[in-house]
């Protein structure tokens, strides 16, 4: 059932088994899941069915730019996140798993296939289709990507981006929740505090904060921090202010903070081969898009990251795109949510913007452009259950801007730490100072320059850049927003991290993590449908731990 | 190797057609199709029984009343294996096994299967076997009917409405747990689940039946449309089914309704535990990549 947490009565206040902080994509993920097995579960919601501005105050703090905000791409309430998701679903690639000598800090204590085992059934609850990523397994007919070039060892051409609804877990997943005997989701309950039974090293209580404002405590056999990337070491280090924070021995948590990085340079030329740039429909009814990625091989070869690239549209303030639908995207933008103006306003490649009547020109030469464009946006986005993830419009010269998205070099120095000032309950806030490395500077600029040369061979069609101002152009990367891995990174050893294997934080033998937080690598994938897997995955472990077994549905 | 003689009740409907077909290309049993009205006569004479009455409940009670009533006061006892249904575990949610107590809240059609096998149960020597969805050619239901929803695009990919548990069971699978019933000993008075393990979702099933049978892109159904599917045009196409039976038509003109009792099935979080009968009969699973590529082929053809 889901209730506010004021309206909680006396006999629903079992112990539960399970109490989950959070009800994101990891959270409900993990409910639904320990559901089918018969396993009571309390989850603690800070926020209530819908997000509302309190709530995002609640969430707000300081970062060092580009990175934004705190509360920006993030939302309380049920579902998390993923009410304002793209949805974007990429799986993590074997490679990211591994120890890479020319990446330091790299590698996973858990090899690739023991999460890839659980990526098909979080593409289901993503709502994104079969785990299936090939071009010819997903789309039929199925056409090359650029039309007449040469399958090589070096660039996958072959691989593809599957999207979400995107699916609000909040509300997919709302009756099942709703229904359940076993599940009480409580709303407006924000947790506080985990505090540690006297002379143990277990959780005995959580404590949190009602929609009264009255303090209440949950006792539980096992606690799941389900929270995002920025709020999980929040409320470890909340959970602690005496000492260094919960999992924190060794000084690792809040450090290792990544996010993927983007960029936008050069251009794909075709010499008249025929491109697939648009959204396609893959064989099982889900949107899909092409992308580039160099392969694991490659990548070892070349010391190069785990990165891809995408075939861009044109700069939407610069009007010489001569595009209808972009221009008035351009002068719509302050109906835009202030995450997307965001987007308009800070993506690296924008130029000084056109004069607004170049823009209004464009609008008016293109209105049947514009009103099919709006047919599309009321049928493909505003009307449908599966949406349009975006529009693409391409360069009216047939040139496609390169877009490029990387993981990071996990760096210690890029960290979340508490600031000094406080929320409406009494948690300190967070300061963010994300960083890129050097490293990952020179790999993107050789990774640019690799794909020219790559591309180059074949007369197909070229990439074309400055490359004297490349490197320069790759310091100013900006993080992906939304995206908030690795500051509670999963290791063998306290030392080396915040959980273990089973997402366990180390220290402690009750209280595990569900997040993008314990991610120790952030590949160039989106982390959505990752942390999906890995919540089925701990929801295993716990029925196991709990001994429930996993045959009962 | 001495030969049975074994009575087929509902051989002019789908399970019973496919278990007379394959009784017929083995060598240890003979065939006897039970003709209305023949019932007594019939099973007197066999070894075995085997009724394999579907769809109408009159008619599944009315058999089983008949099949009791030949041998409940006589000392012949051949092997009886009834056919029922997983609906007489009504709305039950969760992993179900034999020992589940039976509920008639799923209507007339769980009313009679939980009446037959009352009756049967009474008889010595019996084997009832509750499959769940049976899928493969010439299933109407779970096969035919669904596949022409996914070619016309009015099923496909249901979101929420299709995270039920579809208990699929291939119609191979059906006749052979049959035929071994019919033969293995120690199991009188037993009751099989009949289902493949792990069984997919209602969404995986019908996207992955679309496929086979080439209807892709899968259409995500919006909650509108179902809505509009079962409560306003149901009624209207159940109708004109109906009509165009009395008619003599084939087949109505207009598109097969899709029922309300459909989404609900659809929704339903049951799931039927074979192992009982994995154990017992030795039971293997047809997989369902290879089920849906024939049941395609067959409705394609």
């Amino acid at each position: 059932m889901i209730v506010s947490s004021t309206d909680l009565l006396a006999h629903d206040r079992r112990t539960p088994v399970v109490c989950i902080i959070g009800s994101g994509a990891a959270g409900i993920t993990l409910a639904c899941e320990l559901d089918r097995s018969g396993v009571s579960v309390l989850v603690l919601e800070a926020g209530s069915l819908q997000s509302s501005t309190q709530d995002i105050d609640d969430i707000r703090g300081t970062s060092c730019p580009p990175h934004p905000e705190p509360s920006e791409f993030r939302r309380l309430g049920l579902g998390g996140t993923t009410s304002i998701w793209g949805g974007r679903c990429v799986p993590y690639d074997a490679i990211d798993f591994e120890r890479r000598d020319y990446v330091s800090e790299s590698g996973w204590p858990i090899n690739y296939d023991e999460v890839a085992q659980y990526y098909p059934r979080a593409m289901q609850y993503c709502d994104a289709g079969q785990f299936d990523f090939d071009v010819a397994g997903s789309i039929a007919p199925a056409r090359a990507t650029i039309e007449g070039f040469k399958t090589n060892s070096e660039l996958l051409t072959d691989r593809i981006e599957r999207y979400s609804l995107p699916t609000d877990f909040g509300k997919r997943y709302r009756d099942q929740l709703t229904r359940s005997q076993n599940v009480t989701v409580l709303l407006n309950a924000r947790c506080v505090g985990l505090n540690k039974e006297a002379g143990t090293d277990r959780i005995q209580f959580a404590e949190y904060i009602d929609q009264a404002g009255q303090r209440k405590r949950i006792e539980a056999k096992l606690f799941v921090v389900a929270m995002g990337g920025i709020e999980t070491p929040r409320l470890l280090f909340n959970s602690d202010l005496e000492g260094n924070g919960l999992g924190n021995r060794y000084d690792v948590l809040g450090r290792y903070y990544a996010c993927h990085f983007e960029n936008f340079c050069g251009k794909l030329i075709p010499n008249g081969a025929r491109v697939a740039f648009d959204f396609e429909k893959t064989i099982d009814g889900v949107y899909c898009r092409r992308k580039l990625q160099f392969s694991a091989d490659t990548q070892r070869q070349h010391r190069l990251l785990n990165s891809a690239f995408r075939l861009h549209f044109p700069d939407y303030s610069d009007a010489s795109h001569r595009s209808a639908t972009m221009s008035t995207i351009f002068l719509a933008k302050s109906f835009l949510i202030k995450e997307y103006q965001n987007i308009l306003k800070s993506t690296p490649f924008a130029t000084e913007p056109s004069p607004k009547t170049e823009h209004i020109r464009n609008v008016l030469l293109g209105l049947p452009q514009l009103a099919k464009f709006g047919g599309q946006w009321l049928f493909l986005r505003q009307l449908a259950t599966r949406k349009l993830p975006y529009t693409l419009v391409a360069n009216a010269d047939g040139s496609y801007p390169l877009e490029f998205n990387s993981e990071q070099t996990p760096l210690s120095s890029s960290r979340i730490t508490l600031g000094s000032e406080l929320d409406r309950h009494g948690l300190r806030r967070v300061h963010i100072d994300w960083r890129m490395s050097n490293e990952d500077v020179d790999a993107a600029s050789r990774a640019f320059i690799r794909l020219r040369d790559v591309i180059g061979r074949d007369s197909v069609c070229r990439v074309v850049m400055d490359e004297s101002q490349l490197y320069a152009r790759m310091e100013k990367s900006i993080p992906v927003g939304g995206h908030h891995i690795g500051a509670a990174r999963m290791a063998a050893t306290p030392k080396h991290g915040v959980v273990d294997t089973q997402c366990a934080i180390h220290g402690l033998n009750n209280t595990y993590i569900a997040s993008s937080a314990v991610f120790p690598t952030s590949s160039h994938a989106n982390p959505t449908l990752t942390i999906v897997a890995l919540a089925i995955r701990l929801a295993e472990h716990i029925r196991r731990v709990t001994s429930i077994t996993s045959e009962a549905v | 190797m001495n030969q049975l003689r074994v009575a087929v009740i509902g051989a002019d409907q789908v399970i019973g057609r496919a278990i007379v077909r394959a009784l017929a290309s083995i060598d240890w049993a003979i065939t006897q199709v039970v003709e209305r009205g023949d019932l007594e006569a019939a099973v007197s004479s066999a070894d075995a029984v085997i009724n394999a009455t579907l769809g109408d409940p009159k008619l599944i009670a009315h058999h089983a009343q008949a099949l009791h009533a030949a041998l409940k006061n006589t000392s012949h006892q051949p092997r009886v294996v009834h056919f029922s249904s997983m609906t007489v575990y009504g709305q039950f949610s969760g992993k179900v096994t034999e020992s589940q107590p039976m509920s008639d809240d799923l209507g007339e059609y769980s009313k009679s299967q939980i009446f037959a096998e009352r009756l049967i149960s009474q008889l010595t020597n019996t084997v009832i076997l509750r499959p769940g969805c049976e899928y493969g050619p010439e299933c109407i239901p779970w096969s035919e009917r669904i596949g022409k929803w996914l070619l016309t695009r009015r099923v496909g990919d249901m979101g929420v409405h299709g995270d039920g548990i579809c208990n699929l069971v291939y119609i191979d699978d059906v006749v052979a747990a049959a035929l071994r019933a019919v033969r293995a000993e120690n199991i009188g008075g037993s009751i099989f689940n009949l289902a493949m393990p792990s069984p997919p979702t209602w969404n995986e099933y019908l996207i992955q039946y679309a496929k086979a049978l080439g209807a892709v892109p899968v259409r995500r159904v919006t909650r509108r449309r179902l809505k509009i599917e079962t409560k306003v045009l149901a009624i209207p196409l159940k109708i004109a089914e109906l009509l165009a039976q009395r008619a003599g038509l084939r087949a109505s003109p207009l598109p097969l309704a899709i029922p309300p009792s459909f989404i609900r099935l659809c929704e339903q979080e049951v799931q039927l535990d074979a192992t009982s009968v994995e154990s017992k009969l030795a039971m293997q699973w047809t997989q369902l990549a290879e089920g849906l590529s024939k049941t395609a082929q067959w409705l394609l053809r």
